[in-house]
């Protein structure tokens, strides 16, 4: 199926947010179809080299499915939080939002499953960014490619997939036991671009890399961390043995640790879906009183009761109390709900 | 207040609509009367679940990206980025394996650059220049051995009037020297190469740093760094006048060692570090030995007070990240519990002395901050600020790095000799 444009899923979006109730089944499947399961899928046949065919059952393949209805389940809570707002604008592009939740499930499958090749990844695409000579570049069909700078300044096309698989001949068996291990891969990656003498595909050249120095990943591999952390609907499947009251006592000792822009960040926003206040329910349900909280942020009792009334703070004004851009207030809210959320398990 | 809310102020409560003395006031009771809890929370029976949700939910990607791991390598993130970075390290090995592959990877690639850039043979330095009438030289034995020695001698007079560090014959690719003012204590620097027919103003000396040279001229004017605001930290190295190191590392240092090794007396097994040090982050890695048969580890962090502020979980790692920020320009004591058997065993205790260290100071963080973000390819500034902060690994690797640049330089040695003695 052809791959939607951004325009195309935010019509369809919009379609299902604003649909009759009747028909709104309808609206989610066709969004579905034709505008989530493209999209993702394109990004993770792309990562993983599959076809994402129900009928093929080869391993990769089958992994990829399974990614891509974590794509899908993890995109639910957030439309259907859109429909009940009515709210078809809430995210802007829609597009660039469903190629970040294939290219986080990607990412988080590569740490659970793939850890060594993760590490491998990132240091080649460190040499190469950092490397004199070398660059790391879009192609017109936003592909990473990589290889000698001057390749892309003369626009030389990419090695083609034929040609790839000569360039792992030579290096089978080849010794590299005098160099350290960071050389080595300077070493593979400087040989690879001698041999291929026009820009790679950048996942390729990690297969190759990986390939040369028969990296290997470890036998056992904990998954447990990755996937709870990146599937939100299994939240409550942490706090099985707790009850939420337990875990919010847990949570609020947490923060305690936690540094005070990190703190600030996350609580003078405290809200829900709606955008309901939700940092009044402290005191309510008896986790902290307004003067314990006014404590861990560190305002004086008087100063933050006189705030009480306006939280939730939008970013914006939160930033400018903090003298921080709105992106690191984002950014500070989202690291201290990743370490709450690993406080909690 | 020990009396109940009235309806009309827990409804007041709830739309927050009370005066803020009254609001605490009101509060106060509430967070110890679970019977007017039981009332406000009625209208919002998810309330704990939304809260729960609001708190922990992830809504984003939850490890750090590439560029966040790769630019805090690099320390190009600003203090509130670095921040968000750190504290992830502390509940997250995942990324901390790769910002430490990472910042391996850096060094190993900065040194590949510098052995690279060394590798290229200049093609206009002075031996190339003598080279050139090597001929004519030749034809003339008497005035060439003449020549030599007179080079030969300035050059190892210059030397000895510094120093007793031992020179090295010149090799043919490097350029020669100035000859110093007798005032100046700094030695000729075999890699300082003045035009011997230039017209312009003479560097006195010179050194390879960034992608260029850095030179000072007789009248005391740096040039090559472009920012004045350092110049006087430079020409005062490079002038041999010395650089500065912290004098807070002085009484960190003091008996600091007996701790890095074990088998003293009160060192049941040795603290690796920091120990007398200054270190530039907040949240810093302490490191030890492994007690044979220990099962776990606690560590113990203390102010100068000797409140504990910060203390780890029991942990199975000889190495723990502190999990607190601890407060820039302060000195901390530290101490690791290990368990072994069911027994209790701490080191260092008395008559060790403490373990120590100090969080560097804000201002000198921020100065750091700038020149790696200004001139993160000036080893020289990076080397004399590290060691102005008093870090002086820091400090060692830049100087380590200038020497390689400058192979024949006295000055450059001598900046890495005197940072090597104050550690």
């Amino acid at each position: 199926m052809k791959n939607p444009t951004g325009e195309m899923l935010n019509g369809l979006l919009r379609e299902f947010v604003l649909a009759p109730d009747a028909e709104s089944d309808r609206a989610l499947e066709t969004l579905y179809q034709q505008g989530v399961e493209p999209s993702a899928s394109a990004i993770l046949r792309y990562k993983l080299r599959v076809s994402l065919r129900a009928d093929d059952d080869g391993y990769s393949n089958q992994i990829g499915l399974e990614l891509l209805s974590e794509v899908k389940a993890a995109l639910f809570p957030v439309l259907r939080c859109m429909r009940s707002e009515a709210k078809p604008d809430k995210i802007e592009n829609f597009s660039a939002y469903v190629n970040a939740a294939a290219l986080n499930a990607y990412r988080q499958y590569l740490r659970d499953r793939h850890p060594n090749r993760l590490r491998l990844r990132n240091k080649i695409r460190y040499i190469l960014a950092r490397r004199i000579g070398y660059a790391v570049w879009k192609d017109n069909g936003g592909i990473w490619l990589c290889g000698l700078a001057e390749w892309q300044e003369h626009g030389i096309q990419k090695v083609s997939s034929a040609r790839i698989e000569g360039l792992e001949a030579p290096f089978q068996g080849h010794t590299y036991e005098q160099l350290d291990h960071n050389a080595k891969i300077i070493s593979v990656i400087e040989s690879i671009f001698e041999m291929s003498k026009a820009p790679i595909v950048f996942e390729e050249i990690v297969s190759l890399v990986w390939d040369s120095l028969d990296q290997r990943e470890a036998q056992s591999v904990s998954e447990t961390d990755g996937v709870l952390d990146h599937v939100p609907s299994k939240l409550r499947d942490v706090g099985q043995q707790l009850d939420d009251r337990q875990l919010l006592d847990r949570l609020w000792e947490k923060t305690c640790t936690m540094p005070l822009r990190h703190l600030r960040a996350l609580f003078l926003n405290l809200r829900d879906e709606n955008g309901d206040n939700l940092i009044a329910l402290l005191p309510q349900l008896g986790i902290a009183s307004i003067r314990q909280i006014a404590a861990a942020l560190e305002y004086e009792p008087e100063d933050f009761a006189k705030l009480w009334a306006e939280l939730p703070l939008d970013d914006l004004t939160i930033a400018e109390r903090m003298g921080l851009t709105r992106q690191q207030v984002i950014n500070l809210r989202q690291s201290a709900r990743a370490s709450l959320r690993r406080g909690m398990v | 207040m020990s009396e109940h809310l009235s309806k009309i102020e827990a409804e007041a409560y709830v739309r927050r609509t009370l005066p803020p003395d009254k609001l605490l006031q009101l509060d106060d009771h509430i967070v110890s009367c679970t019977d007017c809890r039981r009332g406000l929370v009625a209208e919002r029976p998810d309330g704990e679940s939304g809260l729960l949700a609001a708190l922990a939910q992830p809504d984003h990607d939850p490890h750090l990206s590439f560029n966040q791991l790769s630019e805090y390598v690099d320390h190009h993130l600003d203090e509130v980025d670095r921040e968000i970075v750190e504290h992830h390290f502390n509940f997250c090995d995942l990324c901390r394996v790769q910002v430490r592959d990472l910042d391996i990877l850096r060094t190993d690639i900065a040194v590949a650059a510098e052995a690279a850039d060394l590798a290229v043979p200049s093609t206009t330095g002075f031996w190339d220049r003598i080279r050139q009438i090597r001929p004519a030289v030749f034809t003339v034995p008497a005035f060439a051995t003449l020549f030599i020695a007179v080079l030969f001698a300035g050059w190892y007079f210059g030397i000895r009037r510094d120093e007793t560090e031992t020179a090295s014959v010149l090799p043919p690719e490097n350029d020669v020297h100035v000859i110093l003012p007798p005032e100046s204590n700094t030695s000729i620097e075999p890699d300082a190469v003045p035009a011997i027919h230039d017209n312009k103003a003479k560097p006195l000396v010179s050194l390879n740093d960034g992608n260029g040279k850095i030179d000072i001229d007789t009248a005391g004017k740096v040039s090559g760094l472009g920012d004045p605001r350092y110049d006087s930290i430079v020409a005062g190295a490079l002038t041999g006048k010395g650089i500065e190191i912290s004098s807070a590392l002085r009484q960190l240092k003091q008996s600091s060692g007996e701790l890095m090794g074990e088998g003293k007396t009160g060192v049941p097994f040795a603290l690796a570090g920091p120990v007398g040090i200054i270190v530039e982050s907040t949240q810093p890695k302490l490191r030890w030995k492994p007690l044979k048969g220990a099962e776990t580890y606690r560590v113990d962090v203390y102010d100068e007070s000797f409140n504990k502020v910060a203390s780890s979980p029991l942990i199975t790692d000889t190495e723990w990240h502190a999990n607190v920020a601890l407060r820039r320009g302060a000195g901390y004591r530290w101490q690791v519990t290990a368990v072994a058997g069911g027994e209790e065993v701490k080191s260092p205790v008395r008559p060790a002395p403490d373990a120590k260290f100090k969080v560097l100071d804000a201002g000198m963080a921020r100065k750091l901050d700038d020149v790696r973000a200004k001139h993160r390819k000036s080893h020289l500034l990076l080397g004399l600020l590290y060691a102005e902060a008093g870090l002086l690994d820091d400090a060692a690797r830049e100087f380590r790095i200038l020497v390689q640049k400058n192979p024949n330089s006295v000055i450059a040695r001598k900046l890495l000799d005197k940072v090597k003695a104050a550690r």
